[in-house]
């Protein structure tokens, strides 16, 4: 992909990101009320969505191939690129069920794909802690990355009892809980490693390895804080705030397909 | 040969994929793992010090690419490639 082109990936998923600001911030406003208006919104995120996310496994699964058997990296890229299909899988689902059956339902088939792809992503991004730390290269020694690994899990343990205990006390269906509480919770697990590796990738400001990684990184924190914001409205009872949701999911899909789109790059030359 | 020399072509070579501070912290490393010390540097040493550069890079960027970097270090230190 050339750079013009990557340019206009970007300014288009801001641009779209926006627009949904926008709609979170003056949802009275004429151009975003009405049925209409719903439609063309709802047909705005998920053509935007669905293809970032193709794209995203699609570069993966292509960074994927382009490693030699042995390498303690190819692992950790089979799982990320399971993840990523797991997304675009659920994102295929909520489109069909939207824009075909013209309906929303919450849970649904898609957050099966959804939920099966965070354990991927979570041994995925642990594999490459363990992958980078056998290169020889100064990333940190295991002790330290236990450490801050423990760190962040007691801030998060704490985080996710004020937040989740809510959600679960919630009215409504068990299931519609449990899933709106497990996506936040696989969050805080994911982004243990990802902090961890965002530490390991540091040192490397300035190279190919850390423009690609902190793509990767930036996509998945933002996926982090869409579905912890999407607990936290709807425990506020704000879902009016759902489209900033919609706009952090934007920007995270964008960071993973870029992101992997540059690991590609940087493994095919 | 000698060896700041020999290293600042190493690192320059490294820098747009590692980055200015691992590119000199992974050398450095790499340089005391295998006892390279003094001012000067022998063809084999460097030899070792390249092996060793090239299959911990060759994780972050494949073998192939990994190969194709030690390469152009061996062609900055004028050393011959492998066969």
């Amino acid at each position: 992909m050339s750079k013009t082109a990557r340019r206009a990936l970007v300014v288009y998923a801001f641009a779209v990101a926006l627009v949904f600001t926008a709609q979170a911030l003056w949802p009275e406003a004429a151009i975003f009320k009405g049925p209409a208006a719903e439609a063309w919104l709802l047909r705005l995120g998920a053509f935007t969505k669905l293809p970032f996310l193709g794209l995203a496994w699609y570069h993966a699964r292509a960074a994927t191939r382009a490693l030699e058997d042995g390498n303690p990296a190819l692992t950790p890229w089979r799982l990320m690129t399971l993840g990523f299909l797991g997304f675009a899988l659920g994102q295929s689902m909520l489109v069909f069920y939207q824009l075909v059956l013209g309906q929303s339902p919450y849970p649904s088939l898609a957050d099966i794909f959804f939920i099966c792809a965070y354990p991927l992503l979570i041994a995925a991004f642990f594999g490459f802690i363990s992958a980078y730390r056998e290169s020889g290269y100064p990333v940190g020694t295991p002790r330290e990355h236990a450490t801050i690994g423990l760190i962040l899990a007691a801030v998060f343990v704490v985080i996710s009892f004020v937040l989740l205990r809510p959600v679960l006390a919630q009215p409504g269906p068990l299931l519609e809980r449990v899933i709106t509480a497990a996506y936040p919770f696989f969050d805080f697990v994911l982004l243990v490693p990802v902090l961890i590796l965002l530490r390991i990738t540091a040192p490397f400001r300035g190279g190919a390895v850390f423009h690609a990684w902190a793509l990767v990184l930036f996509g998945v924190v933002a996926l982090c804080a869409g579905d912890i914001l999407y607990a936290y409205f709807q425990v506020l009872g704000r879902e009016s705030l759902g489209p900033l949701v919609d706009a952090t999911y934007v920007l995270a899909y964008l960071g993973l397909a870029l992101g992997a789109l540059e690991q590609r790059t940087l493994l095919e030359g | 040969m000698e060896k700041g020399a020999a290293l600042t072509k190493i690192v320059t070579v490294l820098q747009p994929y590692l980055g200015a501070t691992m590119a000199e912290a992974s050398t450095r490393a790499h340089c005391e793992k295998l006892g390279i010390a003094g001012e000067v540097v022998s063809a084999e040493q460097l030899a070792a010090l390249l092996t060793k550069l090239g299959s911990g890079l060759s994780v972050f960027v494949g073998r192939e690419q990994s190969g194709k970097v030690m390469n152009e270090i061996r062609d900055a230190l004028g050393l011959g490639r492998p066969a």
